[in-house]
């Protein structure tokens, strides 16, 4: 009952707080700063994979700024910890509007995301997420507004599976899936689909799920352990801690293929579970830290960002964040023009763009990249090495820079 | 489809259960309260094996020591925990006469508090450590294979029934326990002091809960904010399927549901693996509506520890 009474006073007191907040931040800004506006999480679990690429976007601004900024402008990232938290997103996407925000980086994540790019969306502002790679952050489902730097899930499945077959040579893929989250079961919807084009249906020996909490895979080893013959690979589409899990167990039971991971299975954050991890494969936007990336652009991002941050990005997903500004940036300076009709068109005209994650394309029908080169990853003995972008197109690695 | 194998997974994962069921079963005896926090102090014996930090690749801290060190250690610490959150989140709403919900609702914000607490000095990336590094392998008995974790799992669910049985047998605690478990009001004029009898289920609810972090662990190698929630869930469910208040019945409820869980997983067809939850609660709601007091429960009346 309080709560109830209460509300009516405490909404227009809310709305006169962030309104004086609003004028208090864009008096404090030069009348010539452009403001952008990054709607992410510092604290909550979301924190993990949003403060690197948010770290990386503001390298990106200060490189910017550096050169003199863009079309005469400095830039400003003003930041907003959305704590995790789908209303404290929605609200922090608010404030950056009343500032004045040109463009939104909003989270890792579609559903962490998608409530700032839906108050984006409806302040005709820019809204491009780091490394969201649900297909419903690039097919217009929020609206025409909405970017996303990530290479599509069920892209990245097909691209795994290509580089099986093609590159490795392997014949008889075992999949397992963890049907915990979207990105997995696109994952290996994606890869499932390109394995099958290359090799046959009847090339894929056996299919089975998990549960990402489940304390136990026991039975899907022993169903995988009944099998006549082992499978050449298989394709693990899951993430920490079930990812972890699953293979801790996979190993323990003796079984020793050649284990494949989307971006889910990057960083090695997760190699202490699997001592001596060997014959494991993952693929990535850049290298994972501590890995030598084969593009020297990527190097020279790593080596800034640890002399500024005092560490390295975890994974190659933290350069998502860079390429958020840089692919915005760019658009800005092509249509001339801060106006989000304009800058939308620009990022609608990218064909290969060549940026820090990788050649990109939008179209006015997609705002994300399906089978974008990305670089593979491979560990022997708990040392993980990069094998080179990837290229679908070629079925090859890429020249080395 | 080999049977025996079936049975070998089914009683692994059977017997984690049974662990935290007689956890949350051994307390709610003495306090007719479920403690729904039983999970979080799980987890919290689970991250005392990593150093506390933010960073990325978690160092072990009392998963370096050896075994000897490790096992008390980790179940000292959930002990202390667990009798930490008796003291200061049960035992004054008690005090006040607090009914059975707040008790409830107490159990439940401390498992958030847990949970954000957890989130705040670990962060929510999913940590990895590698402890009882012995027990990663298995052994073939014909063409059944027996994972040495398993092996321990079900072995030391059973020696910690044992140990219970005795404890509360044949030692004044446990005696103390199973009285207040019979009748609370009536044991406290016979002269069972209720905090102490209390404090007492509660670290031995402590010490099961600190075996199942360390059993956890050595099997999945890793560590998640959230680890404890699903398997406070399975316990809580054990304990009401075996029959609540009977600590045989806590103990077959958990393997029950752990033997179910494992033969839908391996007996559903694929299409309807992914909603095995579904099926396994099902049956729960389904055994219920025949036997509401619970499978093992040999009585009508509850059936105390």
């Amino acid at each position: 009952m309080m709560r109830k009474v209460r509300m009516p006073h405490r909404t227009p007191q809310m709305a006169l707080l962030a309104a004086s907040v609003a004028i208090a931040s864009t008096t404090q800004v030069k009348a010539e700063d452009i403001i952008v506006g990054a709607a992410t999480s510092f604290s909550g679990w979301m924190a993990a994979f949003d403060t690197n690429s948010t770290r990386a976007a503001r390298l990106a601004v200060d490189e910017i700024n550096a050169k003199g900024g863009l079309l005469g402008h400095k830039l400003k990232l003003v930041h907003i910890d959305t704590k995790t938290d789908q209303a404290e997103t929605a609200r922090a996407a608010q404030e950056l509007v009343g500032q004045g925000a040109k463009m939104i980086m909003v989270a890792c994540d579609f559903d962490m995301g998608a409530p700032a790019a839906l108050v984006a969306q409806q302040a005709g502002v820019i809204a491009i997420s780091s490394c969201g790679g649900d297909d419903k952050l690039g097919d217009l489902t929020i609206g025409n507004n909405v970017f996303t730097m990530a290479t599509e899930a069920d892209g990245t499945g097909r691209m795994l599976a290509d580089w099986a077959f093609k590159k490795q040579g392997w014949k008889a893929a075992y999949v397992l899936l963890d049907t915990f989250i979207q990105y997995d079961k696109s994952l290996c919807a994606g890869f499932v689909e390109r394995w099958t084009e290359l090799a046959g249906a009847d090339s894929i020996v056996l299919q089975d799920e998990f549960k990402n909490a489940d304390v136990t895979v026991s039975s899907q080893i022993s169903r995988y352990k009944a099998l006549d013959k082992p499978a050449d690979m298989m394709m693990l589409c899951s993430v920490p801690p079930g990812l972890a899990s699953t293979i801790r167990q996979f190993r323990s039971a003796g079984i020793d293929i050649p284990i494949l991971a989307g971006t889910g299975g990057d960083s090695s954050s997760w190699h202490s579970a699997v001592p001596g991890l060997s014959n494991y494969f993952h693929l990535s936007n850049a290298a994972d830290a501590g890995v030598e990336d084969p593009r020297a652009r990527n190097r020279a991002f790593y080596e800034q960002y640890e002399t500024i941050y005092g560490e390295l990005p975890a994974s190659g997903q933290g350069i998502t964040g860079y390429s958020v500004i840089e692919a915005w940036s760019r658009a800005v300076e092509k249509a001339g023009s801060f106006e989000t009709d304009e800058v939308r068109a620009a990022l609608e005209s990218f064909s290969g763009e060549d940026l820090l994650v990788g050649p990109t394309t939008f179209t006015p029908e997609k705002h994300s990249n399906d089978e974008r080169p990305m670089l593979f990853m491979s560990t022997t003995d708990g040392k993980t090495t990069a094998l080179g972008y990837y290229d679908m197109a070629t079925g090859d690695y890429m020249p080395v820079e | 489809m080999n049977w025996v194998q079936l049975l070998v997974d089914a009683l692994s994962l059977g017997g984690a259960y049974a662990l935290v069921a007689l956890g949350i079963g051994l307390v709610f005896g003495v306090m007719r309260m479920i403690n729904f926090a039983h999970g979080d102090l799980i987890t919290i014996g689970a991250y005392a094996l990593v150093v506390p930090s933010a960073a990325e690749v978690a160092e072990p801290y009392l998963g370096a020591f050896s075994v000897w060190l490790m096992v008390p250690m980790t179940i000292g610490f959930v002990v202390l925990m667990m009798l930490a959150t008796e003291r200061f989140a049960f035992r004054p709403l008690r005090e006040r006469h607090a009914d059975g919900a707040s008790l409830l609702i107490s159990s439940f914000a401390i498992s958030f508090l847990i949970q954000n607490v957890i989130l705040f000095i670990h962060t929510g990336r999913p940590k990895s450590v590698n402890i009882l590094d012995g027990l990663r392998g298995y052994v073939s008995v014909g063409d059944v294979r027996l994972p040495l974790i398993d092996i321990v799992t079900v072995a030391v669910t059973a020696v910690l029934f044992i140990l219970l049985v005795v404890f509360l047998g044949f030692t004044r605690p446990g005696r103390e326990i199973r009285s207040a478990s019979e009748d609370f009001v009536m044991a406290r004029l016979l002269g069972v002091k209720a905090n102490r009898v209390i404090a007492y289920a509660f670290a031995v609810s402590g010490v099961l809960a600190g075996a199942v972090s360390l059993l956890y662990v050595a099997k999945t190698g890793v560590l998640d904010y959230r680890m404890g929630v699903p398997l406070a869930i399975a316990g809580f469910v054990g304990t009401v399927l075996g029959g609540i208040g009977s600590l045989w019945g806590a103990m077959m409820g958990g393997l029950t549901l752990g033997f179910a869980s494992a033969f839908l997983q391996a007996l559903l067809p694929p299409e309807l693996r992914a909603s095995r939850d579904a099926f396994l609660y099902g049956l729960v709601v389904l055994v219920l509506l025949v036997r509401p007091q619970g499978i093992f429960s040999s009585s009508k009346r509850l059936e105390r520890i």
